[in-house]
């Protein structure tokens, strides 16, 4: 149980509140300090670039946003729910009503057609766009009976990206969207996010290695070594098609 | 100790990775190795003590019985050519009057060999001593008689033979080559309790039989090598004029032939069920092997890059399936002397050896491991070719992903309304054919076999119903002495309790066609019979024809004869009538070698009047008691038998023998069901680990992500069961053939409600093991996978 301190309570307008997150893998002297006390607020419908080296912390704190791994200590708020208190079953209820998720290796399911990835998420939750609406979005309308084989690696991280708005959720969790991708189909992923974080309003976090893509956020967040260096925010943000590879 | 090489190393571990899948192959295989030892090993056991046991006794080559031949035959029998030797004796059938035994007990009386040391056929003394020639009330009895009554040295108890009452004394226990498979000519089994053979003095059993300085049963002893049908042929034409009743070998002999059918069916077991076993476990090891190195594709192209050979890349892998087949081999050998043992002890009740000792030779242990090897290695090659075709390079790089399309039953819209999971678990079920038909076919083979070794239950069900409900209605049986003429109805109907009469007679014959002869029994019944009807395999009553034989289908084949075919009849008895007789028809029934004929044109064609030699009787049950009274002073009465004793050994033997062997086999089929489905589930999961951890990720619950490998599955399941249905229904039929002996056919009795418990336990062990896979799910790395490309 997690105490809540009177004034504390998360106001409609922050969708994260996260108060001294810490994580550990392992134990004793094989004990690796991933995360040693994040406090941090996001923003509802806010895009946010998490920037840091390897291994500063930046995907064990997505993890843990998402609802797939545990802090080990600290707590953990989206909107007025403690994550940190969740069961298994409420975790996995939260990602399928509160998230949508983009990874670097697009995880489509290769025995499926675009269409069908985008349908094992919109047959899960209601008030969806249909997968045929989620796809156009991504600008993937006429792929949409092809399996992932027959795609490049642009088209299929877009059809992740159509995978995971179509459900409407509140949350986009993207680890390295474009870390496979050149720099052509990487721009146009980026596009596909930054449309559906204007569009639909939905909080958006990306992780990358790519530092210019900061320039497209509301806010940035850089890791260091298992802590928040710092944090900015971007009065200039500039479109997608601007960011430099 | 040399330390293990890294490679070895490496397939230890991988081993232990899955011990889950190289412990369900291994048990696959241990079923192998287990049915081959357990039935080659009785097999095995049981040959060598019955042929030990023929040498040591000097087991006759073949045997004759006659009405009485006088002594100076013996010479002219010594002298045929063929014949080595030659040992007369007496025997007849008794009834005995045991003490506190209320049922009728039969007898066969054996005159003893002159010399038992010497003698053909000896007996082998277990307590006591040989009677005393200057004491004709002693006797010796077999083992099996003695056991049921508790008989020792000193027991007495009387025989009736011919109407004279002889006291004996029991002085011996012994055992016969010839006897060891006891049982009652006419009966289908054992009945120690109320048969039994005993040995008694030469001149007292002649005495009571009338064969003073005579003989009525000759021993032979056949040079090797010799043409049996020739020599039987001269010893019928010598003893034709003393009332021979047809010589016959080995091959005719009771216990022998029982021994025979026994050993038939152990080598079926032998031939059929470990094959079965050793096919799918090829399949296992293939699939698990196949596997293996789709995930170490890197490892393998970074061994080649070392300059490992592909032949020393392959037999690592190689050496995985042989190191499972070796575990496999040792539980096998292990649990398959387990079994043997429990076998040869169910042996032990009703085959009476000496020295029946479980002996397992080293060829069957040798023929094991090699069939277990070669089936584990077999499956091993065929998966590690693709090794040999990796290059280096292109085995470092990844895989290619998986190529999927919409099969044909998508495109004709089919599949319409099964949800996109469905489509996850037909695309991958098509997208590996082979893999899927292994499993399928793995399903498949496990139900044909559980279907094709539990069908013995309805086979045993429509025997017995045929035999005891429809075939033999009477209550009691009674045999006579000698042909009795038809009056003796009249004379039965008015013994206390007796409701109905029906006279039967029987006799011994030669039926030849052309080169083909067969010494048979032909049962003369009435046409109306009501009581003893045969019946078909259909279960319809066979009415019998005025005039003509009818044959079994399989006394038929062996004649090579049809329906209105014309036979030469020879009677072995009596008047020794010969005559040419119609095959008025032939009938599929469970009895093996059998002629049927009416009882009015058997008397005709005997040359006798209106005769019986037997009679069954329907009676007041509540009067059983006081009937058999009355019969043991009616003079002419030989035996008296009830049926409901029968039918109670019958279920004993049945009970103890086929079920024991039918629950071994439930075992096993359901190791196979088990090892196919764990292993289909543990390589579908491993393949979609990815994916699955991928829906857990969009937000599916464990359960919804686990309904896919079951679902999987399941699909491959149901597709296996019909199949196995089929293959059932077809090995059952096979294993029935292989089990049809001269003695009797097994009837094909599957029934819905076996097909159906099969599915059950095949279905059960499959869900079983997917589910133990699918509790895998909770533990799926979520963050993990999705930091990897697949």
């Amino acid at each position: 149980m997690t105490t809540m301190i009177p004034g504390e309570r998360p106001t409609g307008a922050m969708a994260f509140r996260a108060r001294g997150i810490t994580k550990v893998y392992g134990e004793g002297s094989a004990a690796v300090h991933a995360l040693r006390g994040i406090d941090l607020e996001i923003p509802e419908g806010e895009f946010v670039v998490l920037l840091g080296p390897s291994g500063s912390g930046k995907s064990t704190l997505l993890n843990i946003m998402g609802g797939l791994d545990r802090a080990t200590a600290g707590t953990l708020h989206f909107r007025d729910r403690d994550l940190t208190a969740s069961s298994e079953r409420e975790l996995t209820v939260y990602r399928r009503r509160h998230i949508g998720f983009v990874f670097q290796f697009y995880n489509l399911i290769p025995s499926l057609t675009a269409r069908e990835n985008v349908s094992l998420v919109t047959e899960l939750v209601d008030n969806v766009m249909t997968p045929e609406e989620a796809l156009t979005l991504v600008g993937l309308a006429d792929r949409m009976r092809h399996f992932p084989a027959e795609l490049s690696g642009g088209e299929q991280q877009r059809v992740a990206v159509a995978r995971a708005v179509a459900k409407r959720p509140d949350v986009l969790l993207c680890d390295e969207p474009t870390g496979a991708l050149d720099s052509v189909t990487g721009i146009r992923v980026l596009e596909a996010l930054a449309s559906v974080n204007r569009q639909l309003g939905t909080t958006t976090l990306v992780i990358t290695h790519n530092a210019s893509i900061a320039v497209m956020a509301h806010r940035v967040v850089r890791f260091a070594d298992g802590r928040i260096a710092s944090v900015e925010v971007n009065k200039d943000r500039r479109p997608a098609s601007e960011v430099h590879w | 100790m040399r330390t293990l090489s890294s490679l070895d190393m490496k397939l230890l571990r991988d081993m232990w990775r899955r011990r889950g899948q190289v412990l369900a192959i291994a048990m696959v295989v241990a079923s192998a190795v287990a049915t081959l030892i357990m039935a080659l090993g009785a097999l095995h056991s049981l040959s060598a003590a019955r042929t030990g046991y023929y040498e040591d006794q000097r087991f006759a080559d073949a045997f004759v019985s006659l009405k009485r031949a006088p002594a100076n035959v013996i010479a002219r029998l010594r002298a045929l050519p063929g014949v080595v030797r030659a040992e007369v004796r007496v025997t007849t059938y008794a009834t005995l009057d045991i003490p506190g035994m209320r049922d009728p007990v039969r007898g066969l009386a054996i005159s003893m060999p002159a010399d038992n040391a010497s003698a053909l056929n000896a007996l082998v003394l277990r307590t006591g001593r040989l009677p005393d020639p200057a004491r004709p009330d002693e006797i010796i009895v077999h083992e099996a008689f003695a056991n049921a009554h508790g008989f020792s040295p000193g027991s007495t108890f009387a025989a009736n033979i011919n109407g004279r009452r002889l006291a004996l004394t029991v002085v011996g226990i012994a055992l016969s080559p010839e006897f060891i498979y006891v049982i009652a000519p006419g009966e289908i089994v054992p009945d120690d309790a109320r048969y039994g053979v005993f040995w008694m003095d030469r001149k007292a059993l002649s005495a009571a039989t009338d064969t003073t300085g005579a003989f009525n049963d000759v021993l032979f002893r056949l040079s090797p090598g010799v043409n049996e049908r020739e020599t039987l042929a001269a010893i019928d034409t010598l003893l034709e004029p003393y009332g021979g009743t047809g010589a016959y070998g080995r091959s005719q002999q009771m216990s022998h032939s029982f021994l025979d059918s026994e050993f038939g069916q152990l080598s079926t077991m032998a031939g059929v069920i470990p094959e079965i076993f050793l096919l799918v476990a090829s399949f296992l090891v293939y699939s698990v092997i196949a596997r293996q190195i789709e995930t170490q594709r890197e490892e393998i192209g970074i061994l080649k890059a070392f300059g490992y050979s592909d032949a020393a890349v392959a037999w690592h892998f190689i050496k995985m399936a042989l190191v499972t087949a070796v575990i496999g081999l040792l539980v096998g050998w292990a649990s398959g002397y387990w079994l043997a043992g429990l076998i040869t002890d169910l042996y032990r009740k009703y085959f009476r050896f000496p020295n029946l000792e479980l002996s397992l030779s080293l060829d069957v242990l040798a023929l094991s491991a090699l069939v277990a090897l070669a089936a584990a290695g077999a499956g091993a090659l065929v998966a590690v070719v693709r090794v040999m075709k990796l290059s280096p390079a292109v085995a470092m790089a990844p895989p290619v992903p998986a190529v999927y399309g919409e099969g044909p039953l998508e495109r004709l819209g089919l599949l319409r309304g099964i949800g996109t999971t469905g489509f996850m678990i037909v695309r991958h079920i098509t997208r590996f054919p082979l893999r899927s038909t292994m499993t399928v076919t793995g399903i498949a083979l496990s139900l044909g076999l559980l279907i094709s070794t539990t069908q013995f239950f309805d086979s045993v069900r429509v025997m017995i119903d045929t035999f005891f409900f429809r075939a033999q209605r009477q209550d009691v049986s009674i045999t006579f002495t000698d042909l009795r003429a038809d009056t003796v109805r009249a004379d039965l109907a008015r013994l206390p309790g007796v409701i109905s009469v029906e006279l039967r007679r029987g006799m011994t014959a030669r039926l030849t066609n052309a080169t083909r002869s067969e010494r048979i029994y032909i049962q003369g019944i009435d046409r109306n019979a009501r009581l003893s009807q045969q019946v078909d395999v259909d279960g319809r009553a066979i009415v019998l024809p005025a005039q003509g034989l009818v044959l079994s289908r399989r006394l038929a084949d062996k004649l090579s004869v049809k329906a209105g075919d014309m036979l030469d009849f020879r009677q072995l008895e009596g008047r020794r009538r010969a005559a040419r007789v119609p095959v008025a028809f032939v009938v599929d029934e469970y009895v093996g070698l059998a002629a049927y004929m009416d009882r009015r044109a058997l008397n005709r064609l005997a040359g006798d009047g209106p005769v019986a030699a037997s009679a069954a009787l329907k009676i007041d049950p509540l009067r059983e008691r006081e009937l058999f009274h009355a019969v043991r002073d009616i003079p002419g009465i030989f035996t008296i038998s009830l049926q409901r004793h029968a039918y109670t050994k019958f279920r004993e033997l049945v009970d103890q023998n086929i079920m024991t062997m039918v629950w071994f086999y439930c075992g096993f089929a359901a190791i196979i069901a088990f090892g196919v489905a764990y292993n289909a589930s543990r390589i579908t999961l491993s393949e979609r680990s990815h994916e699955l951890a991928t829906l857990r990720v969009l937000g599916y619950h464990r359960t919804e992500v686990a309904r896919i490998l079951v679902g999987e599955l399941a699909l491959l399941t149901i597709l296996g069961l019909p199949l196995g249905v089929l293959a059932g229904y077809g090995l059952s039929l096979y294993m029935i053939d292989r089990f049809t002996t001269d003695l009797f056919q097994m009837p094909f009795g599957l029934t819905a409600a076996t097909v159906g418990q099969a599915i059950l336990v095949v279905g059960g062990a499959a869900l079983v093991s997917c589910l133990l896979v699918a509790r895998n799910v909770a533990s799926l790395d979520l963050v993990r996978v999705l930091k990897t490309r697949e």
